[in-house]
């Protein structure tokens, strides 16, 4: 016979790091056999481990197991249940890329222009004539990166699928310490490590933020000013004769990265 | 009807010929878990382990110098474990146990009183219980 929550073993504590809960269950009626091998069934018996969460309160697990002989048939095991505060841990650093581009900062085509001189015989066609291009150029992308981390009780297979699901991901809503829009955040990893047998994680996870980027859409010279996400990339026509793109080429924005909701995660 | 205990005797492993016993007993126990939950309002219990407890002798000193107080004041003196045996008039009580109390009291005008108390180890086995 299994009795949980005896009074006599009852007890919380609340600390600044979280809440740690005692209980006691007897299981009684138990048959004869060596001292060891009764405290071992009846733990079985009851049958939380290490890990298992609180049977109320799924936010709490256990931590120790303390089984002790009451009589002999009788075994008092008081479990011990903790619920650790979110200790989260936001670190904030800034990276360099590097993108090609034809557009400057205001999304324009940038261009030169190149008159032929009237003595250019190389393609006499050319001579005197004004040829204008579009021309790439390296640009750095600079990136504010954020490192959220935090102890989690969760198994390592569950963060295995969290990392494989968001890695590589932007955010498709609001989201942020200040309420990014969308498709401006990439989450560039999420990982983690147990030091406690695998009960709880400490998982980090990793983000890129790029902000949005005006472009010019429609074609030549009839081109109106958009916003794209700073991690779509443009493609442009180059042309082979020239390595350039031509100064009328249409730019068309491509979206690279899919999407998922990071509110999901919880994290801010 | 109720059984006088007149004719109880008491022996013991090193102990014999304890007479002018007045008075002799055991008594039992048993220990118990506090299995009271916060599902009821009411304690509650579970016997565990057997208490053998005591066996409580009354006896007149005989005034001999091998009689019962030398006998008890040497078991006492060498904590041995004995084999304790009462015997009623309907069944007999038998279990180990070691002189814990001797106690003897002289009155002036009156008999020399022996009370002693034997804690009893292990399983106590009756007969004609």
């Amino acid at each position: 016979m299994i009795t949980h929550d005896l009074i006599s073993s009852n007890a919380a504590q609340t600390t600044q790091y979280g809440i740690q809960v005692t209980t006691g269950t007897m299981v009684t009626e138990l048959p004869d056999m060596p001292g060891t091998a009764q405290l071992d069934t009846a733990i079985n018996m009851v049958g939380f481990g290490i890990g298992s969460p609180h049977p109320d309160f799924s936010q709490y697990y256990c931590t120790d197991i303390n089984a002790y002989s009451e009589g002999p048939n009788e075994v008092k095991i008081v479990y011990t249940w903790e619920y650790k505060f979110p200790e989260v841990r936001y670190e904030i650093n800034s990276g360099v890329g590097s993108e090609q581009t034809n557009m400057d900062k205001d999304g324009l085509v940038i261009t030169t222009t190149y008159t032929y001189p009237d003595s250019y015989k190389e393609q006499p066609e050319l001579a005197g004539e004004e040829y204008t291009t579009s021309v790439m150029v390296d640009k750095l992308v600079c990136e504010t990166t954020l490192t959220i981390t935090r102890q989690e009780l969760v198994t390592g297979l569950t963060l295995l699928a969290y990392s494989k699901l968001y890695t590589g991901k932007l955010n498709s809503s609001t989201w942020g310490l200040i309420g990014d829009g969308p498709r401006q955040w990439l989450c560039t990893g999420i990982s983690g490590s147990s030091a406690d047998n695998g009960v709880t994680y400490t998982v980090n996870y990793n983000f890129a933020y790029r902000p949005d980027k005006v472009y010019l859409s429609g074609t030549y010279p009839n081109q109106t000013p958009q916003w794209r996400s700073g991690w779509d990339k443009e493609i442009v026509f180059i042309d082979p004769r020239t390595d350039q793109p031509p100064e009328d080429a249409t730019i068309t924005v491509k979206q690279i990265y899919d999407t998922i909701d990071f509110n999901n995660l919880g994290l801010v | 009807m109720a059984t006088l205990g007149w004719s109880s005797t008491l022996t013991g492993s090193y102990v014999t010929n304890i007479g002018e016993i007045t008075s002799i007993g055991f008594s039992l126990s048993t220990d118990h878990a506090d299995t009271t939950s916060t599902a009821s309002k009411y304690a509650a219990y579970v016997p565990t382990t057997i208490q053998p407890n005591t066996i409580f002798v009354s006896a007149l000193y005989d005034g001999s110098s091998g009689g019962d107080v030398q006998q008890f004041v040497r078991e006492f003196k060498l904590k041995r474990k004995a084999t304790w045996t009462v015997t009623f008039p309907t069944g007999t009580f038998r279990c180990d146990g070691y002189v814990s109390t001797v106690t003897v009291a002289s009155p002036y005008d009156s008999v020399v009183r022996l009370d002693l108390v034997i804690t009893l180890t292990g399983e106590p086995l009756f007969n004609g219980a």
